[in-house]
């Protein structure tokens, strides 16, 4: 099928009627703006083609544009050889009409596209535009697979090319069926078991849960069985008269020996303590006898002490004599020295005074010359005060009397008097003669009395602040009179003088009085008083005797005998302390006596007389010998009570014998009551579980564990059969899909290098792109950028579109605002891949960019208006 | 003086059929309660009064109070029977067993009960000698205890026990040795036994009565009592083995190559008539079927198990293999086909697990492919 003309009325935008004419058949391209129409056109010529005139779908409905009218259709196409024109109206005024050009042939109405249908239902119909008439974003929607009825028209066209392949819908089916079961025993996407099959686990794990705890119950009743026969035969046993007896015998042997160990044991207790009474007795009589051996032995050695007391008592008798000889003749010795000191100090003290005495004659003498120096000093001083300040405020007061006159006087006149030759000294003013050039400043009334003129008086004014300066100057001159009055002075020149003046007469007072200070620093009288006192001391020979004195012999004389003294005393001291020992020694001796006196009359006084302490001894002997025998007798019979008595160990084996078989007694008598309500437990258990038939229970149970589990085996069976099935047919599937395909890719692959020149493409079975393999890589479609699968998409369509053709069902691929997102070198390969494919079939491209379809070669076609023909007497209303 | 009883055991009374559908399994059960009326029938019939049960009287020593007290009340209703039971191994007199409950649910006075090895009179010189088990297993002969027991001269001396004979093979399943020359070292005059569920003379005066209703397919003769009679001291018993079975239980084996090998099996079930109602019919399927005829051959055997009281099948042996008819059946070749072969290979040699599934997958697409094959295939 080719198309050569498409011309429309009433649709859209179009309210005008427009034809796009002169389509060639092979590559068409239609070039225009956006919004020019392009993709009206062709909904428009499709909807002429596939849907009857008759039709109110919404797509019918949009054709219509805002203001109404019916849409009109006209399109002529090539088909079969022959060209018609299909016009067709919709909604108001619908009608259809098919005309072979040629003349041979003309329906109207229904007929029209009944003829149409079969025109083109021949060559796979509505399915076949489907697949190639792609509007405008469909390629990128439909990527991936073409639609379902599309693909049955694939199929149909291959299975002609493809005999081998057939079988593929019957294999479909079956796996299908094999689904469907398969689904009733597993889930698909968890591959978890369902159904019949869940249910056959379930029960297969609740008959083996069932039988186990069956089982459980049927191993304690066995127990529970065997346990009362066990307790049966206990009892019996305990029971049994013959062992009671015995128990019986046990224990009165073991109360029987235990009552004679306590005997033993008793005599064994008092045994012990008859032997250590004796002991005790016998070593009495021995301290006894060692005590009295102790006390002779004591009184020899007290007498032996005392004897030697005596001895040494008179020895240091006579040592004692002689120390007292030595201490007297030592204190002799230092009384001497001590006396030969004291006259030594003497004469050096009196040596010393006469030292003194002339020291401190010397001194008055040169306080009584200060004293006199100060009164002078005292009384040359001005009688008034003129200290700094003063003469300083005078300063001050003459200067400001100097300014206030310079400045009166500069605000006063001058006169200056300038003699004419000979009349000098005849001009005077307060009676003293002017003198040639004087200036005289009238700071008050001046009188110049003029030599043979007259007097002339000029005064001073009232200009400026004379008056102040005048006041001022007045001021000054009063508080200076008052000042230098005071002072008893005239001038400040003199001030000046008296204030050097009493300076110098101070510092000469304060030097006096400082040497006077340090020659008597509590006045003259006291050091006169002080002389006076020393003149007395010493008295006239003295004095005399003193200065002929050498001092340092003195003072040598005076260390020797100083040393002698100490050496003197130092002996005495050390005589009196071995005199001192000695009579403490002597003392101590005296006292030691007397204690060992004490003691031996003490100790003779405990003793029996001298005579009799034989006969004590013999008797203390006696004593002891006869209490040791006792205690011999005691011990011996102690250890015979030991060989019998038993230890404690044996004794505790003893009571734990008895205690034991009193307990065994108590113990098979509990037993068997234990025993009994055992037994009752058991047996009423026993009676209870008599009411069920557990055996037949767990049998039933055995078996429909074994039967549930058979089933799921079976149903694994089954379920493991449908997967190998499934794969099989899976594997059958795929191998049929491959063949379908290879037609398809087969056609496919020159499109394919041209733009992807290394690449190969993987249809799915719907021959939707699945992967693009490039360099080795498969990568999947969907991951791929918009405009590689818009191109993919494209060269897809290429090859079914030369499929159907090869078949003689070719049918225009029309591709609206294709290509958009390709770049220039695809885009490039893109318009070489379009021509190729024109060359089987009509290609018809619609685009807004000119440009980037310059390159494409083809046929152009644009809009141009159209006039239909006036309503054709043909066209019959529906 | 003679002496005449009728011999029987293992009554097993309560045996639990549940590899059975539940009805089955209630008649097989309803069954074994009837054979104490035949036992009786049989005593009754030949004008005897004392009947010997050699132990295993019950199947478990928990049987149920309703089914002793049915049990009992069975022989109740034959009072000019007295019964003397046995405790066997599989129903030992143990406390809280079995027999201690008798005595409260209501003993008849013609039911004597044998729990302790001491001599019974049976009537004025004949003497009982009774081997009770006390355990499920024991290590020593219960019968030794008949070696030391005299009875006065001139006194009939019969023995009941219940075990294994030694030396009579693995025969009986109680693990309880009895020696085979009992008779003779004890001096019996007969030694009736029980445990062995088929009929069986060991020696001369030493038998097995059997199981009175049979219980398995075990084909050693069993559905039988023994009707004995004592002439007199010394004197050889005289035996009578007498059927009384209500059911009987068969096995066959059947090779298959084809779909006829099932035919002379459908042909003797064919001619039992009524009486196949009364089989229980264990049979095993071996060989190989072809894929085609599978559904047929269910069909068949469905109708083969209608007619019997219960059919069990082992088909564990049986194969699945595919003709070249049978690629028949799928059309003209294509994939379906090329499946069909590929899973057949898979399914042929030995029977592994993964042949069985590629067989049973083979099974499928079959019955997928061809889904109006088993209803065209009729026997």
């Amino acid at each position: 099928m080719k198309i050569r003309a498409i011309r429309i009325a009433n649709c859209g935008r179009f309210r005008e009627p427009v034809a796009v004419e002169g389509f060639s058949g092979g590559l068409d391209v239609l070039i225009a703006p956006n919004e020019a129409g392009k993709s009206t056109l062709f909904e428009a010529a499709r909807l002429a083609l596939t849907q009857k005139r008759t039709s109110n779908s919404n797509e019918i409905r949009s054709l219509q544009p805002y203001g109404g009218g019916a849409p009109l259709v006209e399109i002529e196409l090539d088909v079969a050889g022959e060209r018609w024109r299909l016009r067709k109206r919709f909604l108001a005024d619908r009608s259809a009409e098919l005309t072979s050009l040629s003349g041979s042939h003309r329906w109207r109405g229904a007929d029209a596209e009944t003829a149409l249908e079969r025109l083109l239902g021949a060559a796979g119909g509505q399915g076949r535009l489907d697949l190639l008439w792609l509007e405008q974003g469909a390629l990128l929607d439909d990527a991936r697979q073409p639609a379902a009825e599309s693909l049955d028209l694939v199929r149909s066209v291959i299975a002609a090319e493809v005999t081998s392949a057939a079988g593929g819908d019957r294999v479909r089916r079956i796996r299908g069926a094999v689904a469907r079961q398969l689904g009733e025993y597993v889930s698909e996407k968890r591959d978890s078991k369902r159904g019949r099959y869940l249910a056959a686990e379930t029960a297969a794990r609740r008959a083996a849960e069932d039988l186990a705890a069956v089982r459980r119950k049927l191993a304690e009743l066995e127990a529970q069985l065997e346990q009362l026969a066990a307790l049966e035969l206990r009892a019996a046993e305990i029971s049994d008269p013959a062992v009671a007896s015995a128990r019986r015998q046990r224990l009165g042997a073991a109360e029987a020996a235990l009552r004679q160990a306590h005997e033993d044991i008793a005599g064994r207790d008092a045994a012990r303590a008859t032997a250590a009474e004796a002991r005790a007795r016998h070593e009495k009589a021995a301290e006894a006898l060692r005590s009295f051996d102790r006390a002779l032995d004591e009184l020899a050695r007290l007498t032996t002490r005392s004897l030697e007391m005596a001895d040494e008592t008179g020895r240091l008798a006579a040592a004692m004599t002689v120390a007292d000889a030595e201490r007297a003749a030592a204190a002799d010795r230092a009384k001497a020295s001590v006396e030969a000191l004291e006259q030594a100090g003497a004469v050096l003290a009196r040596a010393r005074a006469s030292i003194q005495w002339r020291e401190l004659s010397d001194r008055v003498q040169r306080a009584r010359t200060a004293a006199s120096r100060r009164a002078e000093l005292v009384r040359a001083m001005p009688r008034h005060r003129i200290d700094v300040a003063t003469v300083t405020e005078a300063r001050r007061l003459a200067g400001g009397i100097a300014e206030a006159t310079a400045r009166l006087e500069a605000q006063s006149a001058v006169v200056v008097v300038t003699y004419a030759a000979g009349a000098e000294g005849r001009i005077r003013a307060a009676g003293e003669a002017v003198g040639h050039g004087t200036r005289l400043s009238v700071t008050s009334p001046l009188a110049l009395d003029i030599e043979g003129v007259g007097r002339m008086t000029i005064e001073p004014g009232l200009a400026g602040d004379r008056a102040r300066l005048a006041a001022e100057l007045a001021g000054h001159q009063e508080r200076l009179a008052r000042l230098l009055g005071a002072a008893g002075v005239e001038t400040v020149a003199a001030l000046e003088r008296r204030e050097v003046e009493a300076r110098e007469v101070a510092a000469c007072l304060k030097e006096t009085e400082a040497e006077l200070k340090a020659v008597a620093p509590r006045g003259v009288e006291p050091l006169e008083a002080a002389l006076v006192e020393a003149e007395q001391a010493l008295g006239e020979a003295g004095a005399a005797d003193a200065a002929r004195v050498d001092l340092h012999v003195l003072d040598a004389e005076v260390v020797r005998l100083r040393l002698a003294a100490q050496a003197a005393e130092q002996q005495a001291r050390a005589v009196e302390e071995a005199w001192a020992r000695l009579s403490r020694d002597e003392a101590g001796c005296h006292a030691r006596a007397a204690e060992i006196a004490a003691r031996l009359t003490a100790l003779a006084s405990t003793l029996p007389s001298e005579s009799e302490r034989e006969l004590r001894v013999r008797e203390l002997r006696a004593t002891a010998d006869e209490t040791s025998r006792l205690l011999d007798e005691a011990l011996r019979a102690l250890s015979a009570w030991e060989l019998r008595a038993v230890d404690a160990g044996a004794h505790a084996k003893l009571q734990a014998e008895v205690v034991a078989a009193r307990e065994a007694i108590d113990q098979a008598a509990r037993e068997a009551a234990v025993l009994a309500a055992e037994r009752s437990r058991l047996e009423g258990g026993l009676a209870m579980a008599s009411q069920e038939d557990v055996t037949s229970r767990a049998a039933e149970l055995e078996v429909e564990a074994e039967r549930s589990a058979s089933l799921l085996g079976d149903l694994a069976g089954e379920v493991a059969a449908l997967r190998l099935l499934d794969a099989e047919l899976a594997a059958e599937e795929a191998r049929v899909r491959d063949q379908y395909l290879a037609p398809v890719t087969r056609r496919l692959d020159p499109f394919l290098r041209l733009v992807f020149p290394e690449g190969g493409l993987c249809l799915d079975a719907g021959y939707g792109p699945q992967a693009l393999v490039r360099a080795g890589l498969s990568e999947d479609v969907s991951r791929l950028s918009d405009g590689t699968r818009e191109q993919i998409a494209i060269l897809v369509r290429l090859a079914l579109g030369r499929l159907l053709a090869e078949q003689g069902l070719d049918v225009p691929l029309i591709l609206d605002d294709a290509l958009v997102y390709s770049d220039d070198a695809r885009i490039a390969a893109m318009h070489r891949a379009l021509e190729q494919g024109a060359e089987a079939h009509q290609v018809i491209v619609l685009t807004c960019r000119a440009r980037s379809f310059a390159g494409l070669g083809g046929t152009r076609v644009s809009f141009r208006p159209w006039l239909p023909a006036s309503s054709s007497p043909d066209l019959v209303p529906a | 003086m003679g002496i005449a009883f009728v011999h029987t055991a293992d009554w097993q009374l309560g045996k639990p059929f549940a590899r059975f559908d539940p009805d089955v399994a209630a008649r097989l059960a309803a069954a074994r309660l009837d054979a104490i009326d035949r036992v009786a029938g049989v005593a009754v019939a030949a004008g005897i009064g004392l009947v010997l049960v050699a132990g295993d009287v019950f199947d478990s020593e928990r049987a149920s109070d309703g089914l002793i007290r049915t049990a009992l009340g069975r022989m109740d209703a034959y009072r000019m029977l007295v019964w003397h039971l046995l405790p066997g191994n599989h129903d030992p007199a143990r406390p809280g067993g079995v027999w201690a409950r008798l005595p409260g649910l209501g003993m008849p006075p013609n039911v004597m009960v044998h729990l302790a090895p001491a001599p019974a009179m049976l009537s004025v010189g004949c003497v009982l000698l009774p081997a009770p088990l006390a355990a499920k297993e024991m290590q020593t002969d219960p019968t030794l205890w008949m070696d030391s027991t005299p009875s006065p001269e001139g006194t009939l001396r019969i023995g009941l026990a219940h075990g294994s004979v030694q030396g009579f093979g693995s025969l009986g399943e109680a693990a309880v040795p009895i020696d085979a020359g009992r008779r003779r070292s004890a001096g019996l005059d007969y030694l009736a036994l029980g445990d062995w569920h088929g009929t069986k003379e060991i020696a001369s005066g030493v038998w097995y009565s059997g199981t009175p209703e049979p219980d398995s397919f075990a084909d050693n003769g069993p559905g039988h009592a023994l009707l004995v009679r004592l002439d007199g001291p010394g004197a050889p018993p005289v035996v009578e083995v007498v059927g009384t079975s209500a059911y009987r239980w068969l096995e066959r084996r059947v090779v298959m190559s084809r779909l006829a090998d099932l035919t002379p099996l459908e042909d003797e079930a064919q001619r039992l008539g009524p009486a196949a109602a009364r089989h229980i019919v264990a049979l095993a399927l071996e060989g190989a079927i072809s894929v085609g005829d599978s559904a047929a051959l269910e069909t068949r055997l469905a109708v083969l198990s209608a007619r019997l009281m219960a059919l069990d099948l082992d088909r564990r042996r049986l194969r699945m293999a595919m003709s070249p008819g049978d690629l028949a059946l799928l059309g003209e070749a294509g994939p379906v086909e090329a499946v069909a072969r590929r899973l057949a290979e898979k399914a042929a040699g030995a029977a592994t697990a993964e042949a069985r599934v590629a067989e049973r997958a083979l099974g499928m697409l079959f019955s997928y492919a061809t889904p109006d094959l088993a209803e065209g295939a009729k026997p």
